[in-house]
């Protein structure tokens, strides 16, 4: 198979902010790519980066006080952030499209929604009023919303959340984007109004073929839409991988913590559940080792001191943790029992404190 | 026999809506909460889910008393609280405590973390000077929080450490029932277990009994008893945790089971997904006959005309569906959009009541 442009690629990207309590490093050397037609889910609880790692690529970050110290944003090859401002604009909004999380506040509640679903396809297409009006009802249509021509001419309020998302992926779709962001697209709707969007979202996905990056803390959101998993925490990317792999066997252990915390609806209830400890970081102050080494049942001193290289444990499948093999050969994964999984951080705790006991003596 | 704590009777909440300066009339109401019965037995955790809007909410809080019901009966271990003045009802309320869904509104930035957590107890008279702070840091050790931080103030604290707070705060004055009102939406997936496990603890060593409020299932599922489905401010599916999940009766319990998705991508890429059609409707003008027949893949002319009663369909099984005295009408959903769609609602209603499949 001929070597493949990825659609984007990250390279050891950093957003920083400057901040009274000093530099805020919010992503901090993050490398990932997907290829065309791709779906990647992005997961990480909040103030993992994995927001403002999307919100670098479209360049909307705002300067000061935030500013990318290094690293590169690869869209099929050319690096946006190299790119002049007029060039950028061709492709955002364009080529590449952001649904955000809250319909409620991402459309103008000021202007109709014809007027918004028009704009993009008059400034990336100069198409005529009419052809754009009709192209943007077709739309409407394609989304699903009942009697799109008489919705049409409406104000954002008069739609209902649900709703307002999928005038929100109409929008962005209009100009046929080659990659679609979708940042938490469902979180703030009901679940039933979930279920919708997101089987809209496959279907839409299966008919053009955009590649799809879906930032979610929903481990189950991104079980069923993507094709690869990015696990992203205190601005790094600890794993990446396949879907089902990440899940039958994930290789880090805050991969291993967040399948094992989330109770499972098909499953009986669990005992207990095994929650992580403590708390994520403060990424305003400089972290020496692994972040997440104060949480890890399999940390050691070196964890505490020095950041882990990113080890390959099976081919396209990367960890950042110094002991990512055993980990991986572990088999934690999600059919893993609570039981196992206790027994193996037991045994990588009492490991750790004989070496300790060891260098000591 | 199961001791009785709560027992909540044709219950219900309206909001009127006024228009008109100064002849004020009453042009509508929200019917948020519209005839509700059930009880709360001791010991127990009843869960709460539904949607928002459906009213879940309002229950809680006109539970405790803190909304005045429209109509209908609360007895807390036989005594009526819906009669009661505000005076009276005071020293009850060191019982019925409440624990908030925002960690970050429901505690007063200007006090510190030790009068929170203090203040049920210097205003029930139960502790003063170095009692109460003792009792305070007793508290904050119970929950999981450094006593050494009972000068700090909220803001100096995390999601999770401020829920905590909450719920130390909540359990000051030994209640017996406390309401706990989303108590792990607003957290990091990765704190939320630390929460429910903590609740748990807390209930098996000073023997409370909880109404969980929540729209997350998995969640609703891992701590609750019971469960009860609420939909436009009525309940229609209320029985024992595990059946809820493995049999729902009712076809929205059905499609909400159905709607969660499974962190498994070898069960998402088999799985027949009841998607409903269209929106909640508004409380304000609910639909005729069973609330939910606007979107129901079931309904039938009954439907859209007469209320269904909330009764046993099996024993410990409580629905409020047509479909319970209807058998024929399980095996068809003749307003399902697609015949996938159909064939995933009639197959949930197989399991449901225990049908083999045909095929």
């Amino acid at each position: 198979m001929a070597e493949q442009i990825p659609l984007l690629e990250l390279k050891n990207l950093k957003t920083y902010f400057k901040t009274d309590e000093g530099i805020v490093r919010a992503v901090d050397g993050v490398s990932y790519s997907i290829m065309a037609g791709e779906s990647l889910g992005v997961v990480g609880e909040s103030g993992s980066g994995k927001s403002v790692t999307q919100i670098s690529v479209l360049g909307l970050i705002p300067q000061p006080p935030g500013f990318i110290p290094g690293g590169e944003i690869l869209f099929k090859g050319q690096d946006l952030l190299k790119m002049p401002k007029a060039e950028l604009r061709k492709i955002r909004g364009n080529r590449i499209s952001m649904i955000w999380q809250d319909p409620m506040t991402s459309l103008n509640p000021f202007l109709k929604v014809s007027r918004q679903l028009i704009e993009p396809l008059q400034i990336h297409q100069n198409m005529g009023t009419e052809d754009a009006r009709a192209k943007a009802i077709k739309m409407l249509e394609r989304v699903g919303i009942p009697a799109p021509s008489e919705r049409f001419d409406q104000y954002p309020h008069q739609f209902s959340g649900g709703m307002r998302q999928r005038v929100m992926i109409a929008m962005a779709l209009l100009n046929e984007p080659e990659l679609l962001i979708a940042d938490e697209p469902t979180t703030a709707l009901d679940v039933t109004i979930q279920a919708q969007i997101l089987e809209l979202m496959k279907d839409l996905r299966r008919d053009l073929g955009t590649g799809l990056i879906i930032i979610t803390h929903d481990l189950g959101v991104v079980a069923g839409m993507a094709d690869r998993i990015v696990v992203m925490y205190a601005g790094r990317v600890v794993e990446s991988a396949p879907s089902r792999q990440l899940f039958e066997r994930p290789a880090h252990p805050y991969t291993v913590g967040l399948l094992k915390s989330v109770p499972r609806l098909d499953r009986g209830r669990a005992e207990r559940l095994i929650p992580i400890e403590g708390r994520p970081p403060n990424v305003s102050k400089p972290i020496p080792g692994c972040a997440f080494a104060p949480r890890c049942a399999w940390a050691m001193s070196k964890c505490h001191q020095e950041w882990p290289p990113a080890v390959e444990v099976e081919p396209g499948r990367i960890s950042q943790c110094w002991r990512a093999t055993e980990v991986f050969e572990a088999e934690l994964g999600t059919h893993a029992s609570s039981e196992k999984v206790e027994k193996f951080e037991k045994k990588a705790r009492e490991s750790q404190a004989e070496s300790k006991e060891a260098n000591h003596g | 026999m199961d001791e009785v704590l709560l027992e909540v009777r044709d219950l219900k909440m309206h909001f009127p809506i006024y228009r008109g300066a100064l002849i004020r009339k009453e042009v509508n109401r929200v019917k948020a909460v519209d005839g509700l019965t059930f009880d709360i037995i001791k010991g127990e955790t009843l869960g709460l889910v539904g949607e928002s809007g459906c009213g879940k909410s309002t229950t809680g809080r006109a539970l405790i008393q803190l909304y005045k019901p429209t109509a209908g009966s609360v007895k807390f271990k036989g005594q009526e609280l819906t009669t009661l003045s505000k005076r009276q009802i005071h020293p009850l309320r060191r019982n019925l405590q409440m624990i908030f869904q925002d960690p970050y509104a429901s505690l007063n930035p200007r006090m510190t973390v030790g009068d929170i957590i203090g203040e049920p107890l210097s205003v029930h008279g139960l502790a003063t000077g170095q009692d109460l702070m003792k009792k305070t840091q007793d508290l904050m050790d119970i929950v999981g929080l450094d006593p050494r931080f009972v000068r700090r103030y909220p803001h100096e604290f995390s999601g999770g450490q401020r829920q905590r707070i909450g719920i130390a705060r909540a359990l000051a004055t030994h209640p017996d029932f406390i309401v706990c009102d989303e108590p792990i939406s607003a957290l990091d997936v990765s704190i939320q277990a630390q929460v429910i496990n903590l609740l748990e603890d807390l209930q098996s060593e000073f023997d409370l009994t909880y109404l969980f409020i929540a729209h997350d299932l998995a969640a609703v599922r891992q701590i609750s008893t019971r469960i009860a489905v609420m939909y436009l401010g009525n309940m229609i599916e209320l029985t024992d945790g595990g059946r809820l999940y493995e049999r729902p009766m009712h076809p929205y319990t059905q499609a909400l089971i159905s709607a969660v998705p499974i962190p498994d991508p070898e069960v998402e890429s088999t799985r027949e997904r009841i998607v409903l059609s269209g929106d909640v409707p508004s409380p304000l003008h609910p639909p005729s006959g069973c609330v939910f027949h606007t979107r129901c893949p079931f309904a039938w002319e009954k439907c859209t005309k007469e209320v269904p009663t909330f009764k046993e369909a099996e024993p410990g099984h409580l629905v409020a569906c047509h479909l319970v005295d209807e058998p024929k009408r399980r095996f068809e959903a003749p307003n399902a959009e697609t015949d996938a769609q159909k064939r995933a609602a009639v197959a949930a209603m197989r399991k449901a009541w225990n049908i083999e499949s045909k095929d």
